[in-house]
């Protein structure tokens, strides 16, 4: 092997490494009986114990969750309906319409958060932000992203498949429930599983758009990391939180690949 | 006999583009019909016309006697072989065959006796194949499943686009005799579209040949093949040579820019007229002396390439005109010609046919 | 005929309609709950919403002096800067790593990448809490004991943001790598170039609209970043996104907020457009 391919491949173990080591220590830390950072001083199940006997955390968990399923549902089924019209037929300001559909993806997000919440300030909700305020600004940024996915899919569909439905028989309702539906399955779960994680690990639009009285998982995390910082709790929650979301990658992938 | 399938006018354009130009036909009850071109002469648009999987933007098609312009695909009644098979890949060989029955309402408690029978008929044991995935299955059986599908709801035409393109050499000869076959045990009229001519010859009643949106001629395979009537269709069916002349008026062909003069039998549409003459390699005998023809030239061979069962020479006549003739190795006779002999080649009047210059 | 199939068989007529009726719920949320709000948020910087929250005939630009006070201006510089320098470095450590994995390392490809795209899923607070473990960690055992730290000074905040943002530079210069014909790279050797000099006349050149795009998935968000600074940098670090912060959920001044995030938003996009026009060639969108 050359020099140059030894080093190239070093180097990205390297990174490997450097992007992967904090994530490791912090889910180590997480089971570690003292207190302080750096002293080992055993193994222990402590501190998710204590985690689980918060009501704010089981709180946090359950609305991260609510929130984030039901954003799912709706955002894929706006996604659906958006790429569906978009890739199969031809009108007058499809390109710009197009266009509008990626501005949520590439707008700053703390930017889009604070247009949320003099939105709803307007419209005189200042008192009721909340749960509904949250779910609203979480399927107006989802929507894209589902878009993006699905318009993709659909692009690359066998058309011929539809055609012979149609040549058998099948109107256009019963083609695309019988066949275009059944095949787009992967991709409609994939766009789920994406809008799901942008909503359950969303930060900016929940933080300024949420009252008292409704906290989602990353607002618990901040809550707890301002007030005290790295402490071997927070690295417990973190480390489930991780733990959710790592799962929900490996998920993707696997729909991703059909 | 009646009509199955009518296009009356019927043209197409896509933009600026005109696929289909004026094409008018008939298809008759039980009919093998293919429609045969090259790439982009109209005949998939026109078959997909058929179908009603595109709207054509002038003409009439008509389906046993009723105009059908404005009835989906779905209420046509017709069957459907794609190119690329289509085939529900979710689905497996029983579900795919009976999907049309479904959309078609047929009484449920038939579904697998119509199944089974039309898997017997592709020569595919029910038994085994019924619950494949289709994945499984390799690509002639494919073919076959994807014909069952679309005949099992028995439509009065089945419309295969190139079915046999993606196929192996010995497997799509097979499958030419299979559907042949399949069409006569079944009696549906068959529209079939296809490029290569070699197919369109071996299971055609008739044949359509088209070329930039138009039907160049109809007819059956012998007559397109023996009388075409245009340049295109003489130049695209089989190999020709043409010679360029005027057709006069007592049964000469005069030669451009030549002294021949060649017998020829010339309808009389062409009597006076500048035409092209149209003689296939098969049709010239070639040997060291001719005697009683029609049309004996003398002349040298350029060029001399063995193919296995024949021999293909290129000879050049007095006067710079070249042609090529093509000679059965069996003949023993003529057999061994080398650059350079000096031979006479000749047909009888008949062998030979007039097409427009253009 | 029922009546739906009656409805169905009308719609089918009018092909023209299809289309819109699909779009209508999804284009009008948007509508309603992302185009609107953007521009209810230019009304407040222009001082046409009233502190009771209502409309009002109107229009300032009082606030938008204010936004370009020194002070704000200065910090906006340096998030400027600070976003560009996350952009360069992450394009110089993770160029190497797409390459390393599209082109070295065939049979792991898809491995790999999946373990590049992993940290993509887990949210920036929490990747940003894990560098914090270790940075504190190595704040009190390494650096402290050598005179200085990292946390609370520019470098964890450098940090901080590559570690952020590297795997938004390594996904789409990936792409563009792999897209690559390798019998390119395969040509320009036999014509001579060695290793270093086919990188640079050939790869690179022609994997510019990865570059680009990497570029400026990393430069944009990087500008508005709040929890990096937050966390990791003292108050010489502040950047526009905490300064954004703070202006709506500190003292809640709705109007000055809403135009130095508008001018922050402006001025990125005039950044974008003129890499877009001079430096970055085509775009890989």
């Amino acid at each position: 092997m050359k020099f140059g391919d030894i080093f190239l491949k070093v180097f990205t173990f390297a990174i490997f490494a450097l992007i992967y080591g904090p994530i490791v220590v912090m889910v180590l830390f997480s089971f570690n009986s003292s207190r302080f950072l750096g002293a080992w001083t055993g193994f222990t199940i402590n501190w998710y114990v204590k985690l689980f006997e918060k009501p704010e955390v089981w709180g946090a968990l359950y609305n991260s969750v609510v929130v984030a399923a039901l954003t799912a549902v709706i955002s894929v089924v706006f996604g659906i309906l958006t790429a569906y019209a978009m890739v199969r037929y031809s009108f007058r300001g499809k390109g710009v319409i197009d266009s509008l559909l990626y501005i949520p993806i590439i707008i700053p997000e703390i930017a889009e958060a604070l247009t949320l919440l003099l939105f709803y300030l307007l419209l005189g909700w200042g008192f009721g932000l909340g749960f509904t305020t949250v779910l609203l600004g979480h399927i107006a940024y989802d929507i894209s992203y589902c878009y993006v996915v699905l318009r993709a899919r659909l692009i690359g569909f066998d058309r011929s498949l539809e055609e012979a439905a149609k040549t058998l028989g099948a109107n256009e309702i019963q083609t695309f429930f019988r066949i275009t539906l059944p095949l787009l399955m992967p991709g409609i779960l994939a766009a789920s599983l994406l809008a799901f994680t942008l909503s359950y690990d969303d930060f900016y639009k929940t933080a300024f758009t949420t009252g008292p009285g409704f906290e989602t998982l990353p607002l618990r995390i901040w809550a707890m990391a301002r007030k005290g910082g790295v402490t071997p709790e927070l690295n417990a929650l973190t480390t489930i939180a991780l733990g959710i979301s790592m799962s929900l990658a490996l998920l993707y992938q696997k729909f991703s690949k059909k | 006999m009646s009509a199955e399938v009518e296009l009356i006018e019927v043209r197409k354009v896509f933009g600026d583009v005109v696929a289909v130009d004026d094409v008018s036909f008939e298809v008759y009850k039980n009919e093998f019909f293919s429609m045969l071109g090259p790439s982009g002469c109209g005949k998939t648009t026109t078959l997909r016309m058929i179908a009603g999987l595109e709207e054509p933007t002038k003409g009439i098609i008509k389906l046993r006697g009723n105009v059908v312009n404005d009835v989906p695909p779905y209420k046509r009644r017709i069957g459907m072989v794609f190119q690329h098979l289509a085939l529900f890949p979710h689905m497996n060989v029983y579900d795919n065959i009976c999907f049309g029955l479904k959309m078609q309402k047929f009484p449920e408690s038939e579904f697998k006796s119509r199944v089974y029978k039309i898997l017997e008929v592709m020569d595919m044991p029910p038994e085994i194949f019924a619950k494949r995935n289709i994945r499984q299955l390799s690509g002639g059986q494919q073919q076959r499943v994807a014909i069952a599908r679309a005949l099992v709801t028995e439509p009065t035409v089945l419309l295969l686009d190139e079915p046999l393109g993606p196929l192996d050499l010995k497997i799509r000869q097979r499958m030419q005799i299979e559907l042949k076959r399949i069409q006569r045990t079944v009696g549906t009229t068959f529209i079939y579209v296809t490029h290569d001519q070699g197919e369109a010859l071996t299971m055609s009643d008739r044949i359509a040949v088209m070329n930039k949106g138009r039907i160049e001629q109809i007819g059956a395979a012998k007559e397109i093949y023996e009388r075409p009537k245009t340049k295109f269709v003489a130049g695209f069916i089989g190999e020709t040579n043409f010679i360029e002349g005027l057709c006069n008026s007592d049964g000469y062909f005069d030669v451009k820019n030549s002294p021949f003069k060649i017998v020829v039998d010339a309808p009389s549409e062409f009597v006076g007229k500048n035409a092209l003459l149209s003689v296939r390699p098969e049709k010239i005998f070639v040997a060291k002396k001719l005697k009683n023809m029609d049309n004996i030239f003398d002349g040298t061979v350029e060029d001399c390439i063995y193919v296995g069962s024949f021999v293909t020479l290129r000879i050049r006549l007095v006067g710079d005109v070249e042609l090529k003739a093509q000679v059965q190795v069996a003949e023993s006779s003529l057999a061994d010609f080398k650059v350079g002999d000096k031979v006479q080649v000749g047909w009888p009047k008949e062998n030979a046919t007039i097409v427009p210059l253009e | 005929m029922s009546i739906s199939e009656l409805i169905f068989e009308k719609i089918r007529k009018r092909k023209k309609i299809i289309p819109f009726l699909f779009l209508l719920l999804p284009l009008g949320y948007l509508l309603v709950f992302f185009f609107s709000p953007m521009i209810i948020s230019l009304l407040y910087s222009f001082g046409a919403v009233d502190k009771y929250y209502h409309f009002i005939f109107n229009f300032t630009l009082e606030y938008y002096l204010q936004s370009f006070s020194p002070t704000v201006m200065v910090i906006l510089g340096r998030s400027l800067l600070i976003a560009g320098l996350t952009a360069v470095c992450c394009f110089l450590l993770g160029y190497p790593v797409a390459y390393t994995i599209a082109i070295k390392t065939r049979r792991y490809r898809n491995v790999l990448m999946m373990m590049v795209i992993l940290p993509y899923w887990v949210s920036f607070l929490l990747r940003i809490y894990a560098l914090m473990n270790i940075l504190q960690l190595l704040d009190m055992y390494v650096f402290g004991r050598l005179g200085f730290s990292v946390v609370g000074t520019i470098w964890g905040v450098m940090l901080g943001m590559i570690y952020d943002y590297i795997p938004f530079m390594i996904l789409p210069l990936y792409a563009s790598v792999e897209k690559l014909d390798v019998s390119l790279i395969e040509a320009s050797k036999t014509l001579g170039a060695g290793p270093y000099r086919t990188f640079f006349h050939v790869t690179l050149p022609l994997t510019m609209p990865g570059v680009a795009a990497g570029i400026i998935l990393v430069f944009v968000p990087c500008v508005g970043e709040f929890l990096v600074p937050y966390f990791l940098g003292g108050p010489s670090e502040y950047m526009i996104g905490n300064v954004i912060w703070d202006l709506f959920l500190k003292v809640r001044s709705w109007w000055f907020g809403s135009a130095v995030s508008t001018v922050m938003l402006a001025i990125t996009l005039a950044v974008v457009l003129i890499y877009m026009k001079y430096g970055g060639g085509e775009m890989a969108f």
